[in-house]
């Protein structure tokens, strides 16, 4: 509307010219807007974090979750939780058999040792033997080989060979006798040697 | 003229209100604010001192303002931000009438004393004393007419049918026409 048209226009426009909205009015409602945008802020921040931290709860819960569901899927079922034994007699019976078949085949293994180390020891004292001479039986044996080596047995031994019938029973001073040992040099067996050259 | 407007477009130098309310809606910056006020601020202020005093106005005002803050979501983006906040003023202004008990009189049974004594020799002074000496109703039609809103906004903003806003201006320039002894050809 021009002023030609309206002839209040210019005085209210020079009323309103004189009028204006007070400065600190201004500096109180800005004031307002920037602690309200703070505060929105903060809200916001707050809203945010709260947000963000249900968001990972949610996420680790749903992974529980799933984990939980697909091991209860691969887990297999276990239909019987009780096992029965209709035949307990039965089983004892053959662990007895069991039992006393592996003592025979032990028995048989031993046999079979005893019969090995036997034919060792033959052998052994057939390539293992020293011919001597019985120096001395007073106080233990003196026997002295044909290598002029000087073999003393004490009392004590003399007694256990004799009684394990190691010995022949009469050999006395001076007898030719022929010594058997085994593969760590001991003693197997003492005899007399009646025949051949001595030393 | 082509290029002038692409300058200020660029530096968004003429954003209109209706624009920066919308933008201040979204992100709720302060600096928007200070530019609507800028704009609109002395308007709403002429407005509520032509109503009531100076005090009063600077309340309401204010009040409005941080109205507009509060309710910035409710601002419906087809509609224009001063009659908006011109609509949330009045409201307000309305009910500090009802807390002090001053009722705004009846435009038809409020008549101007003819007999005032307008001794300022100004015609601008004698302007005021006629606008001041108008029914409250009737002068709120005119200065909303005289702030560049259409009938259908002052209509809006005051709840009243159209018919009734132009009955309430045409009171309102004829009173002024009668006080103000303008020849009217």
């Amino acid at each position: 509307m021009t002023d030609q048209k309206d002839p209040f226009a210019s005085l209210y426009r020079h009323r309103k010219h004189r009028t204006n909205a007070p400065r600190q009015s201004r500096d109180y409602i800005l004031a307002k807007a920037e602690d309200r945008k703070a505060g929105a802020r903060l809200q916001f921040n707050v809203w945010n974090w709260t947000l963000g931290l249900s968001l990972c709860a949610a996420v680790l819960l749903l992974f529980r979750f799933v984990g939980d569901y697909r091991y209860q899927m691969q887990r297999p079922t276990i239909e019987a939780q009780t096992v029965q034994l209709h035949r307990l007699n039965q089983e004892q019976n053959s662990l007895l058999a069991s039992i006393s078949q592996m003592k025979q085949q032990t028995r048989i293994e031993l046999a079979d040792n005893y019969a090995r180390y036997m034919d060792n020891r033959e052998l052994l004292s057939t390539h293992h033997s020293n011919y001597a001479r019985l120096m001395n039986t007073e106080d233990g044996w003196q026997i002295e080989t044909c290598e002029q080596q000087l073999l003393v047995l004490t009392r004590e031994l003399v007694d256990q060979m004799q009684q394990r019938k190691l010995f022949e029973q009469d050999l006395k001073r001076g007898d030719q006798i022929e010594i058997a040992f085994d593969q760590s040099g001991r003693i197997l067996a003492i005899k007399g040697r009646h025949t051949g050259q001595s030393c | 003229m082509t290029l002038s407007i692409v300058i200020k477009s660029i530096f968004n130098l003429e954003i209109g209100n209706e624009e920066l309310m919308r933008r201040y809606v979204v992100s709720g910056d302060s600096a928007l604010l200070t530019r609507l006020y800028d704009n609109c601020a002395d308007d709403l202020f002429h407005y509520l001192v032509s109503h009531t005093d100076r005090e009063l106005a600077k309340d309401i005002s204010q009040k409005a303002w941080l109205r507009v803050m509060d309710k910035r979501h409710l601002y419906r983006s087809d509609g224009q931000f001063r009659a908006w906040l011109f609509t949330l003023a009045r409201n307000l202004m309305m009910d500090e009438f009802r807390r002090l008990q001053r009722q705004p009189v009846s435009e038809y049974l409020e008549t101007p004393d003819t007999q005032m004594d307008f001794t300022d020799s100004d015609i601008q002074g004698r302007f005021d004393q006629a606008l001041a000496a108008l029914p409250f109703l009737q002068r709120e039609a005119f200065v909303l007419q005289q702030e560049g809103f259409g009938l259908q906004d002052i209509a809006a903003i005051t709840g009243e049918p159209v018919e009734t806003i132009k009955s309430r201006i045409r009171y309102a320039r004829k009173q002024l026409r009668q006080l103000l002894e303008i020849n009217h050809d």
